[in-house]
């Protein structure tokens, strides 16, 4: 497994490196911003121990972080800083790491993370979802078509992100049912046709698409336009 | 509030009085000169035809509000008015004693109220004499008209102004209480709030202002105080957790002896940076209360400056830069130990920022009683960012991690000493390059 550590710190650096290869992990050192998305674009690293402050004001580790994702760079990323506040801990998630540790930390604990991280591997895991021109970001709240912003009752949206999880599958009625209720809901599934329904009145409708289909006697689909006719 | 209503209503009622009193004396003295008048008349034409000749109805226009008698030297009601022609009007003693005119009042029986006499001798030292007389009942009524008016008037005039003041009072301290209730909504989780001030000019609003800028300093002081903490607490935690890797990974399998020395030669490295950042910050703190001791001793500051020069000189050879020290041989009573600090300080900033074959000049001098030391370098000199600001805690040290026994806190360091001893210190860049910092400290002698 090949891990890439990010820290500006050398003897930080060199330290985790050290107690990293000293479990077998392959380690790359990169010091700043620029180097840490070089190695990152010509590797593909298992996972990422990325430092937040990186002692330049410019490309701190949520910078790295985000031109990683935007790069289509998958690894997961876990961040290390000293800054413990709430609202990084946040930013650090929102940006795309998956996992942020605070310093000092326990080394074992550092590697128990890392093996967690890549257990789950390198999916692409987008923090905005894009099917088409439609655009979903979770921690925003936010649905957009093109440019134009749509807004969506809670349940709309959970029900969007749901199609937007699944481009191009077939939903059954009792899958999103599963998925965006709980078990106090009455197992109505008339309840997802009138929910589509509003959903198709709001992102097909008013731009003359059918991007949400019926397909009879199943359930319904979330179908990528730009891409032409799904297959049946 | 009642107060208010109190001296209203005793100013009403002095104001009310001086009306009655002023009234009835005038109302005295209309009457008196229509008396004198109409007598100075009866007078001459009792001279020219003699007292029972006279036309007592002169000058009369209701005859039974002002009458007239004339009396002879017998003191015989000679003429009389119909009203009062019964009884003469006083007594023939008391005519005969008048010498000049003069008034008397007198109850007369068949007029109302009190009447009011004249008599007037017709001529000088005889005894005939001109009475005339007329009821004060117009002026009693008049009084008393007044005196209702004033009765009705005065409680009403009353009520309305304290009403009115009532109503002012409470237009005026409105903004006052909004604003009492805006000061205790702000609390420290919502620093930004601010009082709303009424747009008149007055002192309301300036107080308001005041309060606003006030709260703008506090809120000032308290993001700095914040921020200090977060960077103190973040160059703590960089070498902590340095240090906590380091034993960790001694200590996670079996090490030989020279891999052990080197995991604790480095740990004792953190250590050593973990005290002076302590140092460091517990100097701040107690900067912060206003209480860094400082003590006098004395010293010579050529000495005391070529010392330091010394405990530089292996640094300053390995950077490759140049050191001279300029000071006159004099005698100064400062903290040597704190001006050593800051001088440290201020060299190690220097020896940083200047480049292999550089100069730094340290230059002491002493100027109205006050020590002047300047240490100027041919680096860079200081950021536009770092200029303003350079003597705050931890500016132009994010990530500076890295360079050995730098805790971020040298500059800020040297602020306080200078401020202890009475002083102050400057960062400028020089046009041609390098950076000039000037600390001035107070001889404590």
């Amino acid at each position: 497994m090949r891990i890439l550590v990010v820290e500006d710190s050398e003897k930080m650096a060199a330290l985790v490196r050290r107690g990293l290869e000293e479990d077998g992990f392959a380690v790359d050192v990169a010091n700043d911003a620029d180097e840490a998305v070089w190695c990152a674009k010509e590797n593909p690293y298992d996972a990422i121990v990325l430092d937040v402050g990186l002692g330049s004001a410019s490309a701190d580790g949520f910078e790295v972080c985000r031109r990683l994702r935007d790069e289509g760079r998958w690894s997961p990323v876990l961040m290390l800083t000293a800054r413990d506040a709430v609202e990084d801990r946040v930013r650090g998630l929102d940006v795309g790491a998956d996992d942020y540790l605070t310093k000092p930390f326990a080394f074992d604990e550092l590697r128990a993370r890392i093996r967690a991280l890549i257990r789950r591997g390198a999916e692409p895991r987008p923090t905005v979802l894009s099917v088409g021109d439609l655009h979903l970001d979770p921690a925003r709240h936010r649905v957009q078509r093109g440019s134009q912003t749509i807004e969506l009752t809670g349940k709309e949206f959970a029900l969007l992100e749901c199609f937007m999880r699944h481009p191009g599958e077939v939903l059954t009625r009792t899958a999103l049912t599963e998925h965006v209720w709980d078990f106090a809901h009455e197992g109505d599934s008339n309840v997802i046709d009138v929910h589509v329904r509003n959903l198709r009145m709001k992102i097909d409708r008013p731009f003359g698409r059918s991007s949400l289909e019926t397909v009879r006697r199943v359930g319904y689909r979330l179908r990528d336009e730009t891409l032409g006719d799904a297959p049946a | 509030m009642l107060v208010f209503a109190v001296s209203t209503a005793v100013t009403l009622a002095a104001v009310g009085a001086f009306v009655y009193a002023r009234t009835a004396a005038d109302l005295l003295d209309t009457v008196d000169a229509g008396l004198r008048s109409r007598a100075a008349i009866l007078v001459v034409d009792a001279r020219a035809n003699g007292p029972a000749n006279v036309n007592i109805g002169t000058g009369l226009i209701e005859p039974d509000e002002a009458f007239a008698q004339i009396v002879d030297a017998s003191g015989t009601v000679v003429r009389s008015n119909d009203i009062v022609s019964g009884a003469p009007m006083l007594s023939a003693d008391a005519v005969g004693a008048v010498t000049e005119p003069t008034f008397f009042d007198r109850h007369i029986p068949g007029i109302d109220n009190i009447t009011r006499l004249l008599v007037a001798p017709v001529r000088t030292g005889g005894r005939a004499a001109v009475i005339v007389g007329t009821s004060l009942q117009d002026r009693a009524d008049q009084l008393l008209q007044l005196g209702l008016t004033l009765a009705i008037g005065i409680p009403i005039a009353l009520v309305l102004l304290s009403l009115a003041g009532w109503l002012l009072a409470g237009a005026a301290l409105r903004p006052v209480e909004r604003m009492r209730r805006e000061a205790a909504a702000i609390s420290s989780s919502d620093p930004e709030g601010r009082l709303t001030l009424p747009p008149a000019d007055d002192e309301i609003t300036r107080l308001g202002a005041t309060m606003n800028a006030m709260l703008d300093r506090i809120q000032a002081s308290v993001e700095r105080e914040r921020r200090f903490v977060d960077d103190a607490s973040h160059e703590l935690r960089t070498p902590l957790s340095i240090l906590k890797a380091e034993l960790e990974l001694a200590l996670a399998r079996p090490r030989s002896p020279g891999e052990l020395t080197a995991a604790l030669r480095s740990a004792a490295v953190e250590t050593d940076h973990l005290v002076r950042l302590a140092e460091d910050l517990l100097v701040l703190a107690r900067s912060h209360d206003g209480h860094l001791p400082v003590r006098g001793e004395d010293a010579d500051l050529r000495e005391l400056l070529e010392g330091i020069a010394v405990r530089h000189r292996s640094r300053t050879v390995a950077a490759g830069v140049n050191l001279s020290v300029e000071a006159p041989p004099a005698a100064v009573r400062v903290d040597v130990g704190r001006l050593r600090q800051a001088t440290d300080d201020l060299l190690d900033n220097a020896v940083r920022h200047t480049p292999r074959g550089g100069q730094i000049d340290v230059t002491g001098t002493i100027v109205d009683g006050e020590i002047q030391l300047v240490v100027q370098d041919s680096g860079p000199g200081f950021s536009p960012e770092v200029l303003s600001r350079a003597f705050e805690p931890f500016v132009g040290t994010a990530g500076a991690y890295g360079d050995r026994g730098r805790s971020g806190l040298g500059l800020a360091i040297v602020r306080v000493i200078a401020e202890a001893h009475g002083g102050d210190v400057r960062a400028e860049n020089f046009p041609a390059g390098g950076a000039r910092v000037t600390l001035t400290v107070r001889d404590l002698g």
